[in-house]
């Protein structure tokens, strides 16, 4: 009788703090999945959306050699707040004479960050 | 004791059972949570991993056909084979016992244009091949017509000896005199003549020495003495003369006795001076008429056109997803290029650009448009949908150049470059490219994409806002695939 109730204890103890292991976990975190381009001209630095989950404003952020430039990216398109396919980002901080030569897109939603993409800067090329 | 003991027995017996009915909930919590998490996040990434085949496949499809236009391999087909769902169709049969446990296969249709009728039209002021072109004679007697609308691909000048009697009437200078004057480019004038050569010669007449001694006198005479007649051209340009009685053919005879000189030819620096203009024709030093005859001919084998090329229907190969987890994307094969469209954000972007490219030479102010019209051929249909792989055969059937003449700097003024489409979504992205592809290439003097209904298009006007001068050189082709699709254990469409 007593053997039997310790078993059940043990068993149940055993799976209970399983169970909290594994529920104590974080949700299994969607990281978009999305392509993007950069494209940098003598004028202009653009990344494009390029294909993929749409990324929600403040989701993400934008980091320039390493720098969070989120702030210095104008979005196009209708909606301001989704960065949807086909839209753009355009970098106002953008200096032609020292491009930059990574960018990050990293999803902050969820705690952790993880990065979507890096993108390297290719050299500017000439409009007229 | 009897009733004590049946109480205990009873008692151990629910244990037993209540721990193992814990146990059964422990596990199904668990397969609930694997259920509701685990396995949306794996189909999930099945399916994102799919599309990136997809991807791949369109490349590798895409890279196929450029190869068979490239090398011109006609009547050449190529293969190619797509996945229509995750786990091509097999995962779902494998473990249908325990059909929780994996995601739902996805799924998708690949079809043979299948999307709505999209044309691509291409119209220009150019200088346009003609086909069954008769040149224009003419003789001193018998003018050309003026006001030619456009430069001539060739203008021929014949000298014919035949009729002179003997030789010597060759000693008679006789040519022709071709004056141009163009209006909004420079005049310019070439004289081609049969230039008798002669050489001076003295002769002793006589010599007197005095009879007292002394130094004698001699008496020469003077003489000419024809030797040969050469076939020469003098170019004058805007006044300037810049050729001075070049030999063209040295020692000309009356047999054979037929010569030829093109004017445009690139040895007397004419070629690039020639435009629209109203010709005049002389003869020179008509004393001896019939020491030679001349003639010539204006050959147009291109002109000044505006011109409409039959609107291209471009086709197209497209793969719709069914996705079950993931953004149900659809990739399609169009012009050369490839394209993604998402149905959730209805948008389109350009993976990889069609063959419709722009370079601007800024030396020479030259916009260069390269126009490869690379089109699925109507009467190919074909529809399969599934989880399996399906095979695509292409075969190029045909590839035409379009008659733009080749070999100038430039041979248009302008162009319009349209692609007809109902979907909003295509329309953005062909103003997104052809706005991005003008803007990296630095051409001047375009015109902002626009579209009107259905049609969008860019207009190219090259260097020159006036549009008078040939400042864009246009490179097109067309080249028609015809597709088929087959499915496994399908049939061919």
């Amino acid at each position: 009788m007593i053997g039997a109730i310790l078993l059940i204890v043990v068993v149940v103890a055993a799976m209970s703090i399983l169970m909290v292991a594994v529920i104590s976990q974080p949700q299994p975190q969607k990281v978009p999945a999305l392509d993007a381009e950069v494209t940098a001209t003598s004028t202009a630095l653009v990344i494009m959306h390029d294909g993929g989950d749409s990324l929600r404003t403040g989701d993400f952020a934008i980091l320039v050699d390493g720098v969070n430039m989120t702030s210095s990216f104008t979005k196009s398109g209708a909606d301001p707040a989704i960065w949807n396919i086909g839209e753009s980002l355009t970098f106002s901080a953008y200096n032609p004479l020292h491009p930059p030569k990574t960018i990050q897109i990293v999803y902050t939603e969820g705690g952790s960050g993880s990065t979507i993409t890096q993108l390297w800067v290719p050299t500017p090329t000439p409009t007229g | 004791m009897r009733g004590g003991t049946a109480s205990s027995h009873k008692e151990g017996a629910l244990s037993e059972v209540i721990g193992f009915v814990l146990i059964l909930g422990i596990i199904t919590a668990a397969f609930s949570l694997y259920l509701v998490y685990g396995v949306p996040a794996q189909g999930r990434e099945n399916e994102i991993n799919h599309m990136n085949d997809v991807k791949d496949q369109f490349v590798t499809y895409k890279i196929g056909l450029d190869a068979l236009w490239v090398n011109h391999q006609t009547s050449t087909t190529v293969s190619n084979s797509f996945t229509l769902g995750t786990g091509g169709g097999y995962t779902q049969g494998s473990n249908s016992i325990i059909p929780i446990l994996s995601p739902v296969s996805s799924s998708g249709v690949i079809g043979i244009n299948q999307r709505a009728v999209e044309n691509l039209t291409i119209t220009s002021q150019s200088l346009i091949l003609k086909s069954n072109q008769t040149p224009i004679a003419f003789t001193p007697n018998n003018q050309p017509p003026s006001g030619n609308p456009s430069p001539p691909s060739n203008l021929t000048v014949y000298i014919d000896t035949r009729s002179s009697v003997t030789l010597s009437d060759l000693s008679v200078p006789y040519g022709l005199d071709l004056n141009a004057t163009q209006p909004g480019g420079t005049n310019w004038e070439a004289v081609i003549n049969l230039t008798p050569r002669f050489i001076s010669y003295n002769t002793t007449q006589s010599v007197n020495c005095p009879p007292s001694g002394g130094a004698c006198t001699v008496v020469y005479s003077s003489g000419t003495k024809y030797t040969q007649t050469d076939l020469t051209i003098t170019v004058f340009k805007g006044g300037v003369k810049t050729l001075d009685g070049a030999i063209i053919y040295s020692n000309v005879q009356n047999t054979p006795g037929n010569y030829s000189v093109n004017v445009m030819d690139d040895a007397y620096g004419l070629k690039s001076t020639i435009g629209t203009m109203n010709l005049t024709v002389t003869a020179s030093n008509t004393s001896s008429p019939l020491a030679a005859r001349s003639g010539g001919a204006i050959t147009y084998l291109y002109q000044n056109t505006l011109f409409n090329y039959s609107p291209i229907t471009m086709g197209s190969l497209e793969y719709q997803a069914q996705n079950n987890y993931w953004i149900s994307q659809t990739y399609y094969y169009q012009l050369g290029g490839i394209f993604l469209y998402q149905p959730t954000e209805n948008g389109t972007v350009v993976k990889l650009p069609p063959d419709i490219s722009f370079s601007y030479a800024n030396d020479k102010k030259i916009v260069t448009v390269n126009i490869n019209a690379l089109a699925i051929d109507q009467t190919s249909t074909g529809l399969v949908g599934g989880n399996s792989p399906v095979q695509i055969k292409t075969t190029l059937t045909n590839q035409t150049a379009l008659p733009y003449v080749q070999g100038l700097p430039a041979n248009s003024r302008w162009i319009n470059i349209t692609v007809t489409t109902p979907d909003p979504a295509a329309q953005a992205m062909w103003r997104n490219y052809f706005t991005t592809t003008a803007q990296a290439a630095g051409i001047p003097n375009y015109l902002s994409p626009v579209t009107s209904g259905n049609d969008t298009t860019i207009q190219i006007n090259g260097y020159d806002t006036t549009l008078n001068s040939y400042d864009v050189n246009v490179l097109a082709q067309n080249a028609t695939y015809a597709v088929r699709v087959q499915g496994v254990g399908g049939t061919v469409q």
